[in-house]
């Protein structure tokens, strides 16, 4: 286990690219998922897709506080609903901006040792899938941006 | 207008203090529709900004007597004080004993910045007072006097 170095948007063009499927799901494919678990837990964070790590493979780590989701080759089968939320993302540190999610989603997905598996999700945890999966396909929250809510710092007094 | 992502406890948002409010803008009125459509499609009787992950001193009400948008709003007066039952979209499935003012007088702006006073009595001065807790990043958990959710179910209007 060890931790990765987080990509910053606009450093590295790997954040701008597909990532391609795992075909192979060997012993690199779980020291890459150990690794983006561990970074992302010390980075505070709630996922963590490989292209982040500078990693272009189909691989996404999830934790909204309900337990760590390893995800390989996932794609949205169903969304439904939609809603406003408040995003950040770890390669574009000290912003925050809304974006426009589904409420629910059906996501298909292998684990770690190829085995196919299905996850229904809702609120922040179907917020968090949508939002790696994306970088899957080289995209960043801020390309949905409605609005940049950087700025909202609480008043001293 | 969209509905937005109610943030649930344990989210450092609903822990700090919101700011005030300074630009009465085309943002401030989306915030303010999205508020309004969020609440009504959660059933609350209530939502501040703070709730959908939104630092601004903004809250809407609609305690069964219309909508209410308040920006800046400050409680000026209040008088008695009633125990009652309160629930909130960030804390999702409990209710607990609150006691609140029987009657606030609120100072608020509305959306066009404006100033305006709000009087409300029972229901509607408890959901204001909850309401703008929230701007403090206080929940009426903090100010429980008693859980109470294995007795009461959650009912729509009661939840702010």
């Amino acid at each position: 286990m060890a931790i990765r170095n987080i990509v910053i948007l606009g450093e590295d063009d790997v954040l701008r690219k597909r990532a391609r499927r795992v075909d192979k799901f060997d012993k690199r494919l779980r020291t890459l998922l150990d690794d983006m678990a561990q970074t992302m837990y010390k980075a505070d964070g709630v996922g963590l897709a490989a292209p982040q790590v500078g990693i272009l493979k189909r691989a996404v780590v999830v934790d909204v506080g309900d337990g760590l989701i390893e995800l390989v080759n996932p794609e949205i089968l169903k969304q439904e609903g939609g809603a406003v939320g408040v995003e950040g993302c770890l390669s574009v540190p000290g912003r925050r901006g809304t974006v426009e999610r589904p409420e629910r989603v059906l996501v298909r997905a292998q684990n770690r040792d190829g085995k196919a598996i299905e996850l229904e999700a809702e609120g922040l945890l179907a917020v968090a899938l949508c939002h790696e999966i994306d970088h899957l396909d080289g995209i960043v929250y801020v390309d949905k941006m409605i609005e940049d809510v950087t700025d909202q710092e609480e008043e001293e007094d | 207008m969209a509905k937005r992502v109610i943030l649930t406890e344990g989210d450092d948002a609903l822990r700090r203090r919101s700011r005030t409010v300074e630009r009465f803008d085309a943002r401030l009125a989306m915030l303010l529709d999205d508020l309004a459509d969020t609440m009504y499609a959660a059933n609350g009787a209530g939502l501040a900004a703070p709730q959908v992950g939104i630092l601004k001193r903004a809250v809407v009400v609609d305690a069964g007597t219309g909508l209410i948008e308040l920006v800046n709003p400050e409680i000026v007066s209040h008088e008695g004080s009633v125990i009652g039952v309160e629930s909130c979209l960030s804390v999702p499935g409990r209710c607990c004993t609150v006691e609140r003012p029987e009657k606030v007088v609120v100072r608020a702006q509305n959306r066009l910045g404006e100033a305006i006073e709000v009087a409300g009595e029972n229901f509607l001065a408890r959901a204001l007072c909850h309401e703008i807790d929230h701007l403090d990043g206080t929940l009426y958990i903090d100010r429980m006097i008693e859980d109470v959710s294995d007795r009461y179910r959650q009912v729509g209007r009661d939840e702010a």
